[in-house]
């Protein structure tokens, strides 16, 4: 409850145009929305002008802010709309990849329906899809969109929102498979290892 | 049962769910804010010029009052001077209209009857000075036979008329009191000073040394002279 009443005062000193306030709210929430934008671009560097051009956004429409709405997610929306546009004027240099070109992982895991996996994983994962399919599993899973908004921010089908998707969770079920079966494989190799030199 | 791309399954929800719980709450180590993301508060050498700005207009605003001040405290003089030259324009005017105005003979005999000398003449006592111009003019005479000089000074003016001007048989150019009352403008009471030396015909000159100096008629003037009085 404190939180929030201290979010409120920040964001109303924010809407002041207090510098004090601004840094305060960069500094907390600076860290969750560079990971956003590293999902949904393809290099740091993006990610960088992303969150750089988002947080200017924010200060510059927080006034249109509504308290209704969580604070996080309206962050969240600028930080993602800011990626798509970045996206956009960027796609003509970018050759369209389609996720059958991304090279296939090794092994058949498919049988594997709940592999275990981190979060450091899961984004090395993410990292290895087209940006295309990226965006769409990225704002459909992490940032909570419907196929009908994604459809309407990044201009397709929601049908192509709909089949990019399900491709998408596919590859990184596969690869999140694999990534857990290399990993108990060497935990068992290690362990196999430890009990033979023992 | 073949599985649909489009339809997710239950597995599906729960990857979905756990990929959401595992990313959305992450944080990464942000970079520094960049060079005028937040706002600036105004920098110094605004705030110096706005300084500077401010003195400046004071300084103009000060300028210009003192300027409004100093025309304030000239303008009587001014409005003093203008007044005297519409006077003076006036005064041309109702001369000229004196000059060219037509008299009666009738007129002109009174006149010439209460025509002192200027030897009669006295100054009254309880002359006021005033600022209104007085024009003092030597009454027309048929025997001068020249034009004196114009005398000017200050706001007054001390003029003869020519003896052409003042032919008795033909039109008469009336003093400068007559003038002053037919002419519309609101001009001073001029004073008709005598001629200093008037020709009076040879009968009415015996008949005015034949009567007493008491009962000769003195003209009082209302002559009003500037302070200093001197003549150019």
């Amino acid at each position: 409850m404190a939180s929030s009443e201290e979010l409120k005062l920040l964001i109303e000193e924010c809407k002041a145009q207090k510098a004090a306030a601004q840094r305060q709210m960069y500094a907390r929430f600076s860290g969750q929305l560079f990971a956003t934008a590293l999902r949904h671009t393809n290099s740091r560097e993006d990610a960088e002008d992303v969150l750089q051009d988002s947080f200017v956004k924010i200060f510059k429409h927080i006034k249109s802010y509504r308290q209704d709405f969580s604070f996080e997610g309206w962050m969240r929306r600028i930080v993602v709309n800011t990626a798509i546009t970045h996206y956009r004027k960027h796609l003509k240099h970018q050759h369209h990849q389609d996720i059958a070109e991304v090279p296939a992982t090794p092994g058949d895991l498919e049988n594997q329906s709940d592999p275990e996996f981190t979060a450091d994983e899961l984004e090395l994962a993410i990292a290895q899809l087209p940006l295309g399919y990226r965006t769409v599993f990225c704002m459909y899973v992490i940032e909570g969109y419907k196929h009908n908004e994604i459809a309407e921010q990044l201009g397709i089908d929601v049908n192509t929102s709909k089949s990019q998707l399900s491709r998408a969770r596919k590859y990184l079920q596969r690869v999140l498979a694999t990534l857990s079966a290399r990993a108990q494989s060497t935990t068992s190799n290690a362990s196999g290892n430890a009990g033979f030199a023992s | 049962m073949k599985e649909n791309d489009f339809n997710m399954t239950q597995t599906d929800a729960d990857f979905d769910a756990r990929c959401h719980a595992l990313l959305a709450e992450k944080k990464v180590a942000a970079p520094p804010p960049g060079d005028g993301l937040f706002a600036q508060p105004f920098p110094a050498w605004k705030r110096w010029g706005m300084t500077v700005g401010a003195a400046l207009l004071l300084a103009v605003a000060a300028a210009w009052m003192s300027n409004i001040g100093e025309e304030a405290a000239s303008t009587p003089d001014e409005v003093q001077t203008s007044e005297t030259m519409e006077l003076r324009e006036v005064l041309d005017v109702s001369d000229n209209a004196a000059s060219t105005e037509p008299v009666t003979g009738n007129e002109v005999a009174v006149e010439e009857a209460s025509m002192p000398t200027i030897e009669n003449v006295e100054a009254p006592e309880d002359i006021v000075p005033t600022a209104a111009p007085n024009v003092v003019r030597e009454a027309p005479s048929a025997s001068t036979a020249f034009e004196e000089p114009t005398l000017t000074q200050g706001g007054s003016n001390i003029e003869t008329a020519s003896a052409e001007e003042a032919r008795p048989d033909g039109p008469i150019a009336t003093s400068d009191a007559e003038a002053a009352t037919t002419a519309p403008q609101s001009v001073p009471d001029p004073v008709v000073l005598p001629a200093e030396s008037v020709a009076q015909p040879s009968s009415e000159e015996a008949k005015e040394e034949a009567v007493p100096e008491e009962s000769k008629p003195r003209l009082t003037l209302p002559l009003t002279l500037p302070a200093g009085g001197g003549q150019h």
